[in-house]
């Protein structure tokens, strides 16, 4: 670690070695495997943790286990609901910073985040072959605002192709527990009680041939489907801490009163706009209460759908497009980050346009990455290596670079639903045009 | 190289049934055409099946856009 780029970033030549991506998943340590299942059940049992299980009697692997995302602490209730069975998980590269080997001892296999990685579809296809777990985070990422996000239709053609079993395991209560935009507070995490998880059998494999991909993802977004808010609600889950809503501005950035973005601010269990004034409350039950007037919405997974509507309607309107001046990390293996350099970010319509100079040699560097291709985008907030700074993560096939705006009035929560809604809006596009020309083609007179 | 690339489009217009009609070397596979992850996994099972070859893991990332897999395909097959 370097003073100047804060934890696990270097400065200096780049790094030569990359990540093994190739490296086949590893059947668990089964002296580490009966050490991670004590430990889970014992984390699980301290909030208790409820596993309700459905149509899982008599399921043995192999099979297919595909999950929701909210926190680190789901890995402890899977590894608790899976046993004695163990598994193989592909895991972010940013995972396995300063802990690969033992990573990987846990199944764990490395993956470059919204990346078309062929040959992880080929570990799955040799776990399965090898008798084993192979566990899916179909969101790819933690989930940003305690409900669930997008699902691509890749996974419904996965888990067909193996025709193996297909078990979901849904957490609730992990958001609330431990938020994404937190602060990862113990005293949070020690209060919350209980957590939830749902483990069901969704598709035999005898089932799963007369399903479509189609039905199969309808089922399984049904099946995963969880909003934490909403869900504490209804199980009337107490949580007293008193920095409860610090950080969820990150998520919710646009003021929903005055319409202003990036004003939004948070204190202990206030949230409130520096632009107009207006002030929320986030309860102890999971309810926002305006202090004044109208509350907007009652649950922040609402407002964060009214900020994806907004982006939507720029799209719409061909008017989103950000640009900001950069300082971009490279990781290039388990060792940690190596500060790449400055540059220009720009997200646009056409994707993501990112050019700087190399601090190392003063060489150029850029990456382009279509939007047509990449469905989603992971960002993090106060990320825990660097500086702790908002930032997105941008990643090819070779690379994984970790970009951070140097500005003030950006919100990655809104880079992140534009990338959504624009990969939506080409393809929408694209299909309405193939539509019509087929139309065309068919009404054509024959022999034209 | 030729027939390479008519075979391919012809496999890519098959499984896509009939959705991809052209291709040019500089397209993307994944944005240009929309395949995800898991049609690439199929589309490289039916090349490696029709051409009797074994795409090694290590050659996956680095097939991206359909002259990436033509040039591939012309060392592998015409040697």
């Amino acid at each position: 670690m370097s003073k100047k780029y804060g934890r696990y970033v270097r400065g200096g030549a780049p790094e030569v070695k990359k990540f093994d991506m190739l490296r086949p998943g590893m059947t668990q340590d089964p002296v580490l495997a009966q050490l991670v299942y004590g430990g889970s059940t014992l984390r699980r049992v301290m909030h208790n943790g409820v596993i309700n299980k459905v149509r899982m009697e008599g399921v043995k692997p192999p099979y297919i286990l595909v999950c929701n995302h909210n926190a680190f602490y789901d890995f402890y209730v899977m590894s608790s609901a899976i046993y004695p069975a163990r598994g193989v998980f592909p895991a972010a590269v940013d995972d396995f910073i300063g802990r690969e080997e033992i990573l990987r001892h846990l199944g764990g296999v490395p993956k470059r985040k919204y990346t078309s990685d062929i040959s992880m579809l080929r570990q799955c296809r040799t776990a399965i072959q090898n008798g084993q777990v192979f566990g899916i985070y179909a969101e790819a990422r933690y989930s940003l605002c305690g409900v669930t996000e997008v699902i691509p239709d890749a996974v419904g053609q996965l888990v067909k192709h193996q025709k193996v079993p297909v078990v979901t395991l849904t957490c609730r209560g992990h958001h609330i527990y431990d938020p994404f935009w937190g602060d990862h507070s113990l005293l949070r995490k020690a209060e919350l009680r209980p957590v939830q998880a749902d483990m069901t059998l969704a598709y035999t494999s005898e089932e799963l041939e007369t399903a479509t991909a189609d039905e199969i993802n309808a089922k399984l977004r049904t099946l995963l489907y969880n909003d934490d808010f909403r869900w504490q609600f209804a199980n009337h889950v107490r949580l007293s801490y008193k920095k409860r809503a610090e950080g969820l501005h990150k998520v919710l950035y646009q003021c929903p009163h005055c319409g202003k973005e990036y004003k939004m601010r948070s204190k202990e269990d206030k949230l409130y706009c520096e632009n107009c004034g207006k002030s929320w409350t986030l309860t102890e039950y999971g309810e926002l209460k305006a202090t004044t007037g109208e509350t907007e919405f009652r649950f922040a997974t609402d407002w964060y759908a009214w900020e994806r509507e907004q982006v939507k309607q720029e799209v719409l309107a061909g008017t989103y497009r950000f640009v900001a001046p950069v300082h971009v990390n490279d990781l290039p293996n388990s060792k940690g980050f190596v500060r790449l350099g400055k540059g220009t970010l720009v997200h646009d319509m056409e994707g993501f346009h990112l050019h700087g100079t190399r601090d190392y040699n003063g060489l150029p560097f850029s990456m382009e990455i279509k939007a047509a291709g990449q469905y989603a985008v992971h960002v993090e907030y106060a990320y825990r290596f660097g500086q702790h700074q908002d930032c997105i993560d941008l990643n090819t096939l070779e690379d994984t670079w970790y970009v951070f705006p140097e500005i003030s009035d950006f919100s990655v929560t809104k880079i992140s639903l534009a990338t959504e809604e624009i990969y939506n809006e080409i393809w929408r596009r694209r299909n309405a045009e193939r539509q019509a020309r087929k139309e065309k083609e068919n009404s054509a007179p024959k022999g034209e | 190289m030729a027939d390479i690339q008519k075979d391919l489009l012809e496999i890519m217009n098959d499984y896509t049934e009939g959705r991809i009609t052209s291709a040019t070397r500089e397209n993307v596979l994944t944005a240009d055409f929309g395949l995800n992850s898991f049609d690439l996994f199929d589309l490289i099972c039916i090349i490696e099946e029709k051409y009797g070859i074994s795409i090694p893991d290590r050659v996956l990332p680095t097939l991206v856009t359909v002259g990436d897999l033509l040039d591939f395909l012309e060392k592998e097959v015409n040697g």
